[in-house]
């Protein structure tokens, strides 16, 4: 299924799985530890009670806040919200997120408590839920589909990794859209972002499969992340819509005689800026511009968006 | 005085026109000092983009946070910032000279000033007076001077000759401390008169270096 947007920031999440079958545990968990982080219950009485004290660390992070400075602030009608982009910037230095839960996988038939009893109870949280079942799906199971109990059930006896890869990859990409879909939304209030042109989503998640990226983190508002690959090694993948270069264009009109040559090659899109996390390009020297641009290529979506990579920190002087 | 409301867009016309000599102003000021949008962002910390909107008269209620710095860079108040009457004023100022961005350095760095790059220097002063680009500001740190009071500011040339009465900053080499004097010549002797005092007068010996001459104090009284 094709994604229509991209969640700001991904990382290879925890699954949780809860089984009485010990043996499926271990099968389990060496099958996905590579690629996810697990922690596995045998009881589910056990399981329940950590997650009724379970907190998303994710959830505590506050990526908007109200923006009181503003002058309408204090009406009825209006609440001004700041976006705070380096909120999701600094995620990729904090190591307590690797905790946070996005699957849950349950067994349905275990001894005092079925699984389904279980997701009942667990209805509020954000995390997806997986139920194995039997060979036939008994009503109840398609019920709880219907109802939005669980998000995905999968016969145990017919056991397929390959579907339940499938799902585990589906789900916690849905469940970091769902977490980020209201920034995104604000991200979009006037004007329509590369996160949510198909083409470019295709696009990005073909290159971070490329390049065996496997985490990233939104650094500014055009859509450029800090990307990780798996031996834990950080670069930039640098997005700028044709709007967001006009913009800058028009924005340095007067300074055309001190930096022409830079200005020239951004405007036939054969380069584009990138200053560094959370820098603006008014902080740097004329003299020192040509250090922050790169080689640009093209991508044709809704608009023409111009993108590049680079190692470099950016920034750092 | 008009009430910002969103939704009317009469008053939202008000609000412009009230705020129209302010992006002519700025457009002169900037024009004047031959500075981009970029350039003055980077002098007061403000985003580019907003200096921008402003001078396309598009902002239509810029805060105190954001006129305060531009009126403090330009030396004017936030009256003649956002007045009718500034035209003249900028006018005025302007058209003779042209202002000149120097750094502040400390009363240790000055020792060796000709070593410093002053791009890297964050503190910025800002002359009318036109000098030559080894040209810094100090501020004046003790009140025990009897001519210069403390956070005056004072702008340096070191590239021109003293002549006598002329206030010189003299770098002790021995001592490694720097200090304002009064630069006095008296049959074919050069004597430094201490601004403290009580001090002693010194013969201007080799153990001396004078640094530069103070030819502009800035005092700002509020």
């Amino acid at each position: 299924m094709m994604p229509k947007k991209l969640p700001l920031f991904y990382f290879p999440p925890t699954i949780c799985w809860v089984d009485d079958n010990e043996l499926f545990l271990n099968a389990a968990n060496l099958l996905f530890k590579e690629d996810y982080r697990c922690i596995s219950f045998v009881n589910p009485k056990e399981a329940l009670q950590f997650l009724h004290t379970y907190q998303s660390a994710c959830s505590k992070i506050n990526f908007t806040r109200e923006f009181i400075e503003s002058d309408i602030f204090d009406t009825h009608d209006h609440l001004p919200i700041d976006i705070n982009i380096s909120e999701i910037t600094q995620l990729a230095n904090t190591s307590s997120i690797q905790n946070e839960i996005a699957i849950l996988i349950i067994d349905n038939n275990m001894p005092g408590m079925s699984g389904i009893e279980i997701c009942h109870t667990l209805n509020h949280a954000t995390y997806k839920k997986i139920l194995l079942t039997g060979q036939t799906s008994p009503t109840e199971v398609v019920d709880a589909f219907n109802q939005g109990i669980i998000d995905k059930f999968i016969a145990k006896d017919q056991f397929a990794s390959d579907k339940l890869q499938q799902y585990i990859h589906e789900l916690s990409y849905q469940y970091f859209c769902n977490i980020t879909k209201h920034i995104l939304a604000h991200l979009e209030t006037s004007r329509p972002s590369v996160l949510s042109d198909r083409v470019f989503i295709d696009f990005f998640l073909h290159w971070c499969e490329a390049n065996q990226i496997i985490e990233y983190y939104l650094i500014n508002k055009h859509g450029s992340f800090l990307v990780k690959d798996k031996n834990g090694s950080s670069s930039y993948f640098i997005v700028m819509s044709e709007h967001a270069k006009d913009e800058f264009l028009k924005l340095n009109d007067d300074a055309i005689e001190k930096i022409e040559d830079i200005l020239l090659k951004v405007a036939q899109g054969e380069m584009i800026p990138f200053f560094g996390i959370g820098k603006e390009h008014w902080e740097f020297n004329y003299d020192d511009w040509n250090n922050y641009f790169y080689p640009a290529n093209i991508i044709q979506g809704r608009e023409k968006y111009y993108w590049t990579t680079s190692n470099d920190k950016g920034g750092t002087q | 005085m008009a009430i910002y409301n969103p939704r009317s867009s009469n008053s939202q016309k008000q609000t412009h026109t009230m705020l129209k000599p302010l992006s002519e102003n700025l457009n002169i000021l900037m024009s004047k000092a031959r500075l981009s949008a970029s350039e003055l962002a980077r002098q007061i910390g403000i985003p580019a983009a907003t200096i921008k909107r402003i001078r396309n008269n598009e902002q239509a209620n810029p805060t105190i946070t954001t006129l305060l710095p531009i009126a403090k860079y330009f030396s004017i108040s936030l009256n003649e910032l956002i007045g009718d009457k500034t035209y003249d004023v900028i006018d005025k100022d302007c058209e003779t000279n042209k202002l000149n961005t120097i750094p502040q350095l400390s009363w240790h760095e000055c020792i060796h000033s000709t070593l410093l790059d002053y791009k890297k220097i964050p503190e910025k002063i800002l002359t009318e007076r036109t000098v030559s680009k080894s040209a810094y500001a100090l501020k004046v740190e003790d009140h025990n001077q009897d001519f210069f009071t403390k956070d005056n500011i004072l702008i340096i040339e070191p590239e021109i000759k003293p002549k006598t009465g002329d206030y010189v900053i003299v770098a002790n080499i021995k001592k490694n401390i720097t200090s304002i004097r009064k630069y006095l010549i008296e049959i074919d002797q050069i004597y430094l008169k201490p601004l403290v005092p009580g001090l002693e007068v010194s013969i201007l010996t080799p153990e001396y270096n004078i640094l530069g001459v103070i030819i502009q104090c800035k005092m700002e009284l509020k």
